[in-house]
């Protein structure tokens, strides 16, 4: 089976956004080949990452069933989202806040495609800057 | 080059379910799979702390799917008799004809409360797949499980190739020794160590 791409772009091209930013982008599904894909996923997530239970949190999320046409799959499907408040990401030794969008594509057969692009939501060394002085 | 943004030894690429790299000396999961079901559906991986016994048992369950109408899982964290319901022991509520039930940590059940989780499933004609540190009597052993360090080090491997990190074999080897051969420790060490490289080079 040909490995499908997933292309995930956000339509200001910035990675770095803060509370109540309207996200705005589109994903586009290309070289599938000729398994039968059952639906396609979008979200917008947050996760923690780290050496210990990792959650995670919808902030937004889509849902397609299928059948679909290739050329249909091929075209730019969009999303929107006004990001919310927190959590703001952040980059510590044990745990890391992480935000993405993620694009989920189910075949008939058990197989499954994810691909992620992650975006900052906020800037924790303002907030830490601020407590401290 | 490709930037390393992410800790391959973070929780999400090494928690038991994720991937299982199997020791050379296996004879493999498929065979472990087919000779639990030729063997009257019980049987249990015997081995050490971290050694990669839950990592074994979800990747047979895979294999397993197909042979069973449903699995259930039961992780026994260690508590008393009182916190450890019959109902339980039997398997849960739902468990009966064609259902494997599979515990993991079964060491920290009583002798009593072992008896009855096993008699209770072959009442119930039910698969059992248990994990534990010591043997237990009258279950078939699937495998035991040993550490060693060539295989912590394919696991590293594994880990590092598919995420585009690298890691000192110092390192590994350290992570290793330190930890007595319990492969979760070692690659929660692995973990801190990277962690400290990726921090210091995203600033």
């Amino acid at each position: 089976m040909s490995r499908p791409k997933i292309k995930i772009s956000l339509s200001d091209e910035k990675l770095a956004y803060s509370p109540g930013d309207v996200l705005v982008g589109q994903y586009v599904i290309d070289n599938l080949g000729d398994d039968k894909v059952v639906a396609v996923e979008s979200s917008v997530i947050w996760m923690t990452q780290g050496k210990g239970e990792e959650d995670i949190g919808v902030q937004f999320f889509d849902r397609q069933k299928g059948p679909f046409d290739v050329r249909q799959l091929q075209q730019p499907r969009k999303f929107s989202t006004v990001l919310p408040c927190s959590p703001f990401s952040y980059d510590g030794m044990m745990i890391r806040v992480r935000w993405a969008v993620r694009v989920r594509v189910f075949f008939e057969v058990e197989l499954q495609c994810t691909e992620e692009l992650y975006f900052r939501l906020g800037n924790v060394s303002s907030i830490l800057g601020d407590l401290s002085g | 080059m490709q930037r390393i943004d992410e800790n391959p030894f973070a929780t999400r690429f090494t928690r038991p379910g994720y991937r299982f790299v199997e020791p050379d000396d296996t004879s493999g999961v498929e065979s472990l799979a087919v000779r639990f079901l030729r063997d009257g559906q019980c049987g249990q991986i015997v081995g050490p702390h971290g050694c990669g016994k839950t990592s074994l048992v979800y990747a047979m369950t895979r294999s397993l799917q197909t042979a069973f109408r449903e699995i259930q899982f039961l992780v026994i964290r260690r508590q008393g008799w009182l916190g450890f319901r019959s109902e339980k022991i039997a398997g849960l509520h739902g468990s009966g004809d064609s259902d494997l039930l599979v515990v993991d940590g079964v060491e920290t059940l009583s002798p009593i409360q072992r008896w009855c989780l096993v008699g209770s499933c072959r009442y119930r004609n039910c698969g059992l797949l248990l994990t534990s540190h010591q043997e237990l009597l009258g279950v078939p052993i699937l495998k035991k499980l040993m550490p060693s360090f060539s295989h912590f080090e394919q696991i590293v491997e594994h880990l590092t190739r598919s995420e585009h990190a690298t890691v000192q074999s110092s390192s590994v080897r350290e992570a290793y020794d330190r930890n007595d051969g319990n492969y979760r420790e070692g690659l929660m060490f692995l973990y801190d160590e990277f962690q400290q490289q990726l921090l210091a080079t995203t600033g």
